[in-house]
């Protein structure tokens, strides 16, 4: 293969990535014990709400693991990305290996955005987008981001061709 | 340049609120069938019920009539304020009563134009036109209801000069690569019929050809639907005006007899509604079996039933089985009397810079579209047609979603874009695209097989984990497995009931097995062929993908209009070194991928190479 795309996202996304994900599995969590813990509650001699809580404990320990231990390094490490002269170009997916060119002149239009969590890290998320889908680049410095945003329209402005 | 409200044509009015009441009445009448049943009863058993009766006629007959004078209210109302305009750098179109709505649409950014009428439509010449743009998430189309045949051809000759005006000045000042890179094969652009000069893609008109050229060997000759077609025509219907002055047709062609009557015999929907129809038969007949004998269950296990009384059953079996092969006949024949007039006056030609297809004997339909929107061609074969050595030559377009229900037949017929040919030989693939797209002639050929890993993983695939055939023997066995532990640890007793259960349950698993032997040989079957016809091929321009099988499918677009591609390999396949290459073009709503599993690393990689944009040279 080919290598990889030389450029890296900033190393904070790691953490964004954490928080969001603790985020997500915490409200889960808690939707899966709340009704749980009622009727345990309600109805202390059973055993089933008990077994049932120890079982989302368990899971929500191996998730938390999974996804803030573990997969945040190897997500960084396999998201690159390369923004050259005609062409974007994405390198990412840990078990799925895609690789994506993004021709600029297809390009329609771009977007940064900052999410919350985003801006709490100095963040910010590219998204550019053409005729059949839109591909996000989600950790960049404020400053880079607008930088590769203004970069990408630029580019995507030279398109004479259009769908 | 004239900009001045232009109406849609008075049958809005009235066409449209008989339209509309229709489905009111119908809606009615299905919601309050019931009520009205009931007071029927009650009244019609007293004294006074003629009295009563005519009371209630009247009372209903009033209300119709009072409705339709509001829906034909509402709709003159809303006649008022709907109108067009062409302005001098887009298309505009309001309407609305209390919330007025503006679309606009510059010309340049239309994909396509359509034109369609129903039955009614047809015999009063008016038509719907709508407008396709790529756009939004919902990409919805700009409807121009009611709008004379007259009205609506100009419109349409219209829109496309005035997108080709949009688009000339900045091909003028800029070289587009590919128009550069086939002169001979580029389009004769006509500008405007006022100014009447020629200008194509940089290249005056000399190449294209001067007087209409009706090719003669497919289907010249027309078929007998089309003297339907020329009658309409003729008489044109009630507001339909004069005909229109377009360009000259550089090329064009028809459907066969033969051709028009096996697209649709071998048209597969059809088939599969009465598939369905049998399938859900057979469940209605099952389920009256047991109404109409309870007691047939122990009609059966009883070892000592009648002779007659089993007759008696099997008869019964046997006429409904055979009255309901006849109903799915009668069903699989409609659907090919209704394809058969729907590709009835099928036409499809090349004018200028565009492409135009028209077919319907009953609901018309014109599609057209200029070539530099096509996305891609798309030749399709379904299993029966592949073994006739036939195929379905489309084109993708930019689909938008239809805004209105109605359509929802005409869209599922035309799916992937615009069909230009329903059946057609695979020989004469070619011949067909160098008359009506020469832009798309130069098909790669040097094609990129399957790694050879594919093929075994390719079975492993779809035999095993997506293979139906594979997992219901799976069922079958641990069935089978199931009743033989049961036998063995005495779960089942000596009755006469458990015996016949077991011996039932054998039977099923037996049957099972062989179903999915069946479907298992018939995944591998398509697997092989699968391997064997599968591949890619790049040139300069262009690039064609095929994917092969029981049915095959072969799409080839212009690298221009591949929006992004990707490569995607799971660790399977980095083992095996093989990668799944995916294009992704606008065709469609929202989009489509086409995409070809396990070709080798080396083949994908050089792909996204090609996949980069280069300058033109110089």
């Amino acid at each position: 293969m080919q290598p990889l795309p030389s450029q890296q996202l900033n190393p904070k996304i790691k953490a964004v990535w954490r928080i969001n994900d603790a985020i997500w599995i915490i409200v889960c969590y808690l939707i899966c014990m709340v009704p749980c813990a009622i009727v345990a509650a309600a109805e202390p001699g059973d055993k089933w709400p008990l077994l049932l809580m120890i079982i989302f404990t368990v899971l929500f320990a191996v998730l938390l693991i999974l996804f803030l231990v573990i997969l945040p390094p190897v997500r960084y490490a396999r998201w690159s990305y390369q923004l050259s002269e005609d062409y974007l170009d994405i390198a990412r997916g840990i078990f799925w290996r895609k690789r994506f060119i993004i021709p600029f002149i297809r390009v329609q239009n771009t977007d940064s955005r900052q999410g919350p969590i985003l801006r709490a890290f100095g963040l910010s998320s590219v998204t550019v987008s053409d005729a059949a889908g839109s591909h996000e680049i989600p950790g960049l410095d404020s400053a880079e981001a607008e930088a590769l945003r203004d970069k990408a329209a630029e580019l995507a402005r030279l398109a004479r061709e259009d769908v | 340049m004239e900009e001045q409200r232009q109406r849609v044509h008075h049958s809005y009015i009235w066409l449209g609120s008989l339209r509309s009441l229709g489905w009111l009445l119908f809606v009615l009448i299905i919601g309050s069938f019931s009520s009205l049943a009931s007071l029927f009863a009650t009244f019609t058993s007293g004294p006074q019920s003629v009295l009563a009766l005519a009371l209630i006629l009247g009372l209903v007959i009033g209300g119709v009539i009072v409705l339709f004078g509001l829906v034909v209210g509402i709709h003159a109302w809303a006649y008022r304020h709907l109108w067009y305009e062409l302005g001098p750098e887009e298309f505009s179109l309001y309407s609305g009563i209390f919330t007025k709505k503006r679309m606009h649409v510059p010309y340049a950014k239309i994909q396509s134009v359509d034109q369609k009428a129903s039955l009614i439509q047809r015999i009063f010449g008016v038509c719907n036109i709508s407008i396709d743009t790529a756009g939004g998430a919902t990409n919805n189309a700009i409807l121009v209801p009611y709008l004379t045949k007259q009205q609506a051809d100009t419109l349409r000759l219209s829109l496309y000069t005035r997108k080709q005006q949009a688009a000339a000045p900045a091909q003028a000042t800029t070289e587009v690569p590919v128009a550069a890179a086939a002169p001979g094969a580029s389009p004769a652009v006509m500008a405007n019929g006022t100014a009447g000069a020629a200008v194509a893609n940089g290249t005056v008109s000399a190449a294209a050809p001067s007087a209409p050229v009706i090719p003669g060997a497919s289907g010249a000759q027309g078929n007998i639907l089309d003297t339907g077609e020329v009658v309409w025509d003729q008489v044109g219907g009630i507001f339909a005006g004069d005909m229109v002055n377009h360009e000259p047709v550089s090329f064009e062609y028809r459907l066969s007899n033969k051709e028009l009557i096996l697209t649709g015999l071998s048209n597969s929907s059809g088939f599969v509604v009465a598939v369905i129809v049998v399938l859900v038969g057979l469940a209605q007949l099952i389920s009256g079996a047991f109404d109409i004998f309870p007691e047939s269950g122990e009609l059966i296990t009883g070892t000592l039933a009648t002779s007659s009384e089993i007759f008696g059953l099997e008869a019964v079996i046997a006429v409904s089985a055979l009255a309901l092969l006849v109903v799915a006949l009668v069903v699989w024949l409609l659907s090919v009397l209704n394809a058969c007039l729907s590709y009835g006056g099928f036409h499809a030609r090349r004018r200028g810079g565009r492409i135009e297809i028209e077919r319907g004997l009953l609901q018309h339909q014109t599609q057209s579209v200029s070539i530099d929107r096509i996305q891609s061609v798309i030749v399709k074969q379904t299993f029966v047609r592949k073994l006739m050595g036939y195929c379905e030559l489309s084109l993708g377009k930019v689909d938008a979603a239809s805004p209105e229900e109605q359509s929802n037949q005409g869209r599922s017929l035309a799916q992937n874009g615009i069909v230009i040919h329903p059946f057609l030989k695979k020989a004469s693939v070619q011949e067909i695209l160098d008359g009506l797209v020469p832009e798309f002639a130069d098909i790669p050929t040097d094609e990129q097989k399957l790694a050879k890993a594919a093929l075994r993983r390719g079975l492993i695939r779809r035999c095993l984990w997506q293979g139906g055939g594979f997992w219901i023997l799976v069922v079958a066995v641990l069935l089978l497995a199931g009743v033989s532990f049961a036998q063995s640890e005495g779960i089942f007793s000596a009755t006469v009931e458990d015996l016949m259960a077991v011996y039932y349950l054998t039977i099923a698993a037996y049957l099972l097995i062989g179903l999915g032997v069946l479907l298992l040989v018939l995944d591998a079957v398509r697997t092989v062929l699968w391997y064997r016809e599968s591949s890619f091929a790049v040139n300069r321009r262009f690039m064609r993908l095929a994917n092969g099988g029981l049915s095959t499918e072969s799409i080839t677009f212009p690298r221009v209009k591949i929006q992004y591609g990707f490569t995607k390999a799971n660790p399977l396949q980095r083992r095996a070194k093989t990668a799944t290459i995916n294009a992704c073009t606008a065709a469609g709503v929202g989009g489509s991928t086409a995409s070809l599993v396990d070709v080798t690393e080396a083949a994908a990689s050089t792909w996204l190479e090609w996949l980069k944009p280069r300058r033109p040279q110089g």
